[in-house]
């Protein structure tokens, strides 16, 4: 193929190799249409490679529901040969990259699977150490689905090259060559280079009509046994996992038993569209491999798939490949049989999207079919669609289970029905759903008390009522799950219940609900991995709330490091929006802002949006600047979807608390209708904090039980002992409130002095408005909001203003800091961004003010 | 008692065989009978993606625990405030 106005992105692409040869390896990522050259242009940059440099070179499927890892596979087979173990996962093939220097070519990344983009997004993040290189390439129109891996890449500073469409000037070169009207090539084609070779390639006074046309034309001298030979190949997708090899042909004796004998295959080679090897033939290209199964009637199409479905399933190809021409060629049957097939290989392997696609057609045709399978499949289709976080069709499909199975005696498989969706309705935030169905669920079971299938109800009912804050109802149905399964039996059920019944008693003000939940949580060691993380996150959630910072930074610890141990994603993000919070009560807002903003929103969890953007926001408040995003709203929305009080209360503070720093008058009487509607299902912590705002907000002076927190003695007006209380717990900002309310002069300028420590520059101004009302002088110092702008600077950031200061160039710093220049450049706007300055040397000059920085000897 | 009319959530209801209905019919009164209150079962109708029934009972709590005791999702009740038909334009006339 030709390799024109290519010259920039080749050295590019050989400088990143050399790069990686040279101790700092990363990625490549070569974005482009299909047909631009994409693989051309690898292929030139990799033609001179030196020879001690391996190149791996693998491809993705471009299959219905590809096999999950094709890629990854073959990869390690080709570093690691016979040697490679199937099951040692990825750490073999990344002790191989460390090894050796080696080039990884993925090619066609957005037709890879889920499990394919989950190793690429984490090979990304840990080739900088290596002398090896990976290079992606995918087409830009159809990626879509891969924001979180190509949100990676660029973290880790990846090249982007771009292959577009080739100039005019150019395409008039090459027709002049060809003694063609370079402007009609052009018109055809729009530059795009392969359909250029084709154009040019295809002889004849006259250029057909369309670019398709372009490459059917070449097939128009075709005899019916060479035509057979084409069809059938064009409704094959380039299946091994490896370009140019014996693999990703259709092997002979396949060929055979769908009727294409190896003359018709010579003649059909004449085409130039199809490359033909010893073990077997394909379509050299994509695009033509389109153009000719796009020209096939309806009928045709069906009759070559099934053939291929025949064909393939006789040898005993991947399960994915049959249920793909399974799928193109209709027959319901066969596609239950491989779907059903195909979905296990991709659940057994995390490819849960494919799973989802496979399950999906298969549900669809045992639906035509009345088929038997019909419950079991649409269940499995409804769990891989929940754990893709596709919750509408996740209760959709279980409905349709549900639907079959109401009519039979199999009342333990309908309660189980109805808690699934029970679950599945409160990931949708439909909380009142839920209940609904786990209650369905108990009466279904009805008087089979006393039964396992029992237990499992009540003890959803359970985790439903502490949720809700209901402890008496929690208190009940714990007691009757644990009574029912005796000490050997079902320790994961045990081991929640008692995590619900620790929760709701720790939330509710009793300190006893440690030892229960701690004791829940020693069962899940043995019993389940997800209730251990469940068990540790309600832990620090519970022990965060009521302040007790020590026991929950214990909690923490442990339990990110079980969720990072046992991939346990979900968990593992929500801990972080817990220690975000943690870290902003304890007085560490510097830290809670690199939690929130290391978290991944964009995994769809809805949940663990609330914790971060409430520190956002809360944040954004304190500092007194703007949040364009405005986090407190989005996650009081967010709150009340889920409807649970514990959720909404500390943002609807967070919301008054805002008003309170910029001089507003807050939701008074939302607080007021909060408290009221909310009544016991929020612990004394929470009730405190409401009411104390409600006082300092200037509302009303509603009485609440708070015993035993610093606010009971808020509510007395003992404000000097609630200060001491909060001090002694270690959390400033409560500290710095409690002194504003005391209100006296020194107390004031105590609360100033804090709040300036925090970076709540809008908090110092709040205070300042009163020791102004109070006649009392307010103290000089930095300009608060510097102040704040300062604090909201991360350890790195402050890292790379020390050697600002010291006059460093962004590639001296890079250099120092071991990060690459793209990465310093990000880090010194930031730190322009927070500092409010226009220039490097404003930034220094404010942070030497500020003693942010050491003054050097020169 | 008070009519109701609820409506279940059921995909795939209408391919539900003679049979099939005919278990979940036999479900349904054995719920029935289990409650011990009065209760009308009147009828049914398969929709689309969708069962509509009418029930007659006390309250929507009794309609509620029938359909936790059958095990169907009920996804909306309400009662039925008031009925008409074509014989009701004669009403109008009369008047």
């Amino acid at each position: 193929m030709v390799l024109l106005d290519r010259d920039a992105q080749l050295a590019r692409l050989i400088a990143a190799v050399d790069a990686g040869c040279e101790g700092s390896g990363g990625s490549v990522v070569v974005r482009g249409e299909a047909g631009c050259g994409k693989t051309t242009l690898v292929r030139a940059a990799l033609a001179d490679v030196h020879h001690h440099v391996q190149v791996v070179w693998t491809t993705c499927e471009p299959l219905a529901a590809p096999r999950p890892l094709a890629p990854i596979t073959d990869a390690r087979r080709q570093l690691l040969g016979d040697a490679a173990d199937e099951g040692a996962g990825l750490g073999e093939l990344f002790a191989a990259l460390h090894a050796r220097p080696v080039v990884l070519v993925i090619e066609d990344l957005h037709w890879a699977d889920d499990a394919t983009l989950d190793v690429v997004t984490r090979l990304a993040a840990r080739l900088g150490a290596t002398q090896s290189t990976m290079v992606v390439t995918y087409r830009t129109s159809e990626a879509g689905h891969l924001r979180r891996v190509l949100g990676q890449l660029a973290r880790t500073d990846a090249t982007y090259l771009e292959t577009p469409a080739l100039s005019m000037a150019s395409v008039a070169t090459l027709a002049a060559e060809a003694g063609r009207d370079g402007a009609v090539v052009y018109e055809l084609t729009a530059g795009v280079p392969f359909l250029v070779d084709a154009v040019l390639a295809s002889s004849g006074a006259t250029l057909p009509a369309s670019a398709v046309d372009a490459v059917l034309a070449s097939t128009a001298e075709l005899d019916d046994a060479g035509r057979h030979a084409l069809d059938a190949l064009s409704c094959v997708p380039r299946v091994g996992s490896r370009r140019d090899t014996a693999e990703a042909l259709v092997p002979f004796a396949v060929l055979e038993s769908v009727g294409v004998r190896s003359a018709a295959i010579e003649t059909a080679e004449r085409t130039g569209l199809i490359e033909v090897g010893r073990a077997g033939a394909a379509f050299r290209h994509e695009l033509g491999r389109l153009a000719v199964e796009s020209a096939l009637s309806g009928v045709r199409r069906t009759v070559i798939h099934a053939a291929w479905r025949d064909a393939f399933r006789a040898v005993g190809a991947d399960a994915a490949v049959v249920a793909h021409h399974a799928i193109a060629a209709g027959d319901d049957d066969a596609i239950i049989d491989a779907c059903d097939a195909a979905a296990r290989v991709a659940v057994a392997s995390g490819a849960h999207r494919q799973a989802c696609a496979l399950l999906g057609e298969a549900v669809d045709a045992a639906r035509r079919r009345r088929d038997d399978r019909l419950v079991e499949l649409a269940e499995r289709s409804a769990r891989e669609r929940y754990l893709t976080n596709d919750l509408v069709g996740a209760t959709e499909h279980q409905r349709v289970a549900l639907g079959k199975l109401l009519g039979s005696d199999d009342l333990e498989r309908i309660a189980a029905s109805h808690l699934r969706l029970s679950r599945y309705c409160w990931f949708r935030g439909e909380p009142a759903n839920a209940s609904s169905h786990a209650e369905t669920a108990i009466g279904v079971l009805g008087r089979r008390a006393g039964t396992e299938a029992m237990a499992e109800a009540l003890a959803v009912r359970s985790q439903l009522a502490m949720l809700q804050g209901d402890r008496a109802l929690v208190e009940q149905s714990a007691s009757a799950v644990l009574a029912m399964i005796g000490p050997e039996r079902r320790p994961e059920l045990r081991a929640a219940v008692r995590i619900n019944l620790g929760t709701v008693r720790l939330l509710s003000g009793d300190d006893d609900g440690l030892d229960e939940l701690q004791a829940g949580i020693a069962l899940a060691s043995v019993g389940s991995n997800e209730e251990y993380a469940r068990g540790c996150t309600n832990a620090a959630y519970s022990l965060t709330v009521i302040r007790r910072f020590a026991a929950a930074e214990r909690y923490l610890t442990n339990g990110l490091r079980f969720a990072d141990e046992h991939e346990l994603d979900t968990w593992g993000s929500y801990m972080i929006g817990v220690r975000a919070r943690w870290r902003l009560l304890h007085g560490n807002t510097r830290a809670a802002i690199e939690d929130v903003e290391s978290v991944d929103l964009d995994d769809g969890n809805d949940l663990n949006r609330i914790l971060p953007g409430l520190v956002r926001g809360t944040i954004a408040a304190r500092a007194g600047v703007i949040d364009p995003d405005d986090h407190l709203a989005a996650a009081l929305e967010l709150a009340r979807r889920f409807g649970e009080a514990h959720r909404i209360g500390p943002v609807l503070i967070a919301v008054a608390e805002r008003a309170w720093l910029q001089d507003r008058s807050g939701p008074v009487d939302e607080l007021v209708g909060f408290l009221a509607d909310a009544g016991e299902r929020i612990g004394p912590m929470l009730r405190g904090e409401i009411a104390t705002w409600l006082v300092r907000l200037g509302g009303p002076v509603v009485p609440v039980d708070c015993a035993h927190t610093p606010y009971a003695f808020a509510m007395r007006g003992d404000h000097e002992r609630a200060a001491a209380e909060w001090a002694a717990m270690h959390a400033p900002y409560d500290q710095a409130l409690a002194l504003y309310d005391l209100g006296r002069a020194e107390s004031l300028v105590e609360a100033r002095g804090i709040c300036e420590s925090l970076g709540a520059s809008a908090a110092v101004d709040a205070v300042d408005r009163r020791l102004v009302r109070a006649g009392a002088v307010v103290p000089r110092g930095p300009r608060p909001s510097t102040m704040a702008n300062v604090a909201l600077l991360t350890s790195r950031q402050l890292e790379v203003l020390d050697l600002l200061a010291r006059g460093h160039t962004n590639a001296q710093i890079a250099d120092e800091l071991f990060i690459s220049l793209k990465t310093a450049g990000h880090h010194v706007s930031a730190i322009l961004t927070k500092l409010g300055a226009n220039r490097r040397t404003e930034a220094v000059a404010i942070a030497h003010q500020l003693g942010l920085v050491y003054r050097t000897a020169s | 008692m008070q009519r109701f009319i609820i409506e279940r959530q059921i995909p795939g209801a209408s391919e539900l065989s003679r049979t099939e209905l005919a278990q979940i019919a036999k479900t349904s009164n054995d719920a029935v009978a289990s409650l011990g209150v009065p209760y009308t079962w009147v009828n049914s109708y398969v929709a689309g993606d969708k069962v509509y029934c009418v029930h007659e009972a006390a309250d929507a709590e009794t309609i509620l625990e029938h359909a936790r005791r059958g095990g169907f999702p009920a996804d909306m009740v309400s009662v039925v405030a008031n009925e008409f038909g074509p014989q009701t334009a004669n009403e109008a006339v009369s008047s």
